[in-house]
């Protein structure tokens, strides 16, 4: 079975604002250590905001099976807040988490096509050096969710995300894939 | 100052990419990455720099990440930040309707793949194959 890989901690806060998690149950899912820090680790904060505590809520189910992938990038990260507690961690790191991770997956398995799961911006302007099989935003997560009869409708969850979120429709922008897949 | 060989795994085409970079900037890889390395944990240093505003903004227009901003402007996480931009009544960037439709067509079948058995539908029945007897 293939593994949807969620990219960055968007797709993981829109659910949330949605009260849509329990959507992903349907799906073998994975993240990074990185971004596993930068969602489901935040809900064990306190005054942690309501996203957040829907997250780690969701991770500590039983059987919710998340895989957490141990990057480069993440080991790095926490070698540097041993020597310096005060790192100021770089820009598009959990991005750049999974990126080592593509690569790496690119080197041991090269016939795995990764399902990459994605909100930020990042991965449509890298998409030509990322080693991806699939991208997909979490807007056409939902309409695919809509067509897989896992919600009934993905203009409905659209707006369940929209008001736990600002409106994301104001302003479009037209960013093109890299290359074609 | 003295300098030192190193050798690193590079995806083909990754490296074929860094190349036609390096050579477009007419720069050389070893220039390329040693810049990339002496900037490493400087470039964002001082981002504390930055006004609640302009962080904002930036993420509106889809320069910044919510986790870098989030990080940025000290929040505890991602939903505070929410939080703060619909207060202010800043966007989030969206991709374009068409580009969403490619991308929703084109994933289907490997969004599939990805699906785990619905632990509701009712386990495979399993076709048992009696053995011929002869009978008489």
């Amino acid at each position: 079975m293939t593994t949807l890989l969620i990219a960055d901690s968007g797709p993981l806060f829109s659910l949330a604002a949605g009260d849509l998690l329990w959507v992903l149950d349907r799906f073998s899912l994975a993240v990074t250590d990185v971004v596993k820090e930068e969602t489901f680790d935040k809900g064990l904060m306190a005054n942690c905001s309501i996203e957040a505590q829907r997250l780690i809520d969701f991770y500590n189910r039983p059987n919710a099976g998340i895989a957490v992938i141990q990057t480069q990038v993440g080991l790095g990260l926490r070698a540097k807040r041993v020597v310096d507690p005060k790192y100021q961690q770089p820009r598009n790191l959990g991005e750049l988490s999974i990126q080592s991770y593509l690569i790496e997956l690119c080197v041991s398995q090269p016939n795995a096509k990764p399902v990459v799961l994605f909100e930020d911006g990042w991965f449509l302007r890298n998409a030509a050096a990322l080693p991806i099989g699939t991208l997909i935003s979490t807007e056409a997560f939902l309409i695919n969710l809509e067509r897989l009869k896992i919600i009934a409708s993905a203009t409905k969850a659209r707006k369940a995300i929209l008001m736990g979120r600002p409106d994301a429709s104001i302003i479009m922008h037209s960013q093109k894939l890299g290359r074609n897949r | 100052m003295s300098k030192a060989k190193i050798n690193f795994e590079l995806d083909e085409r990754v490296l074929a990419h860094a190349q036609a970079y390096a050579a477009q900037s007419r720069t050389s890889l070893s220039k390329l990455v040693s810049a990339f390395f002496a900037g490493l944990g400087k470039q964002e240093a001082g981002v504390a720099r930055s006004s609640m505003d302009t962080v904002l903004t930036e993420v509106a227009v889809g320069k910044l990440s919510v986790a870098d901003a989030a990080r940025e402007l000290g929040l505890q996480d991602i939903g505070h930040l929410l939080g703060i931009m619909r207060e202010k009544g800043l966007p989030l960037p969206a991709i374009d309707p068409i580009e969403v439709d490619r991308q929703a067509q084109e994933s289907f079948d490997a969004l599939k793949a990805t699906m785990r058995p619905h632990p509701d539908s009712p386990p495979e029945k399993k076709v048992l194959r009696g053995k011929r007897v002869a009978i008489g």
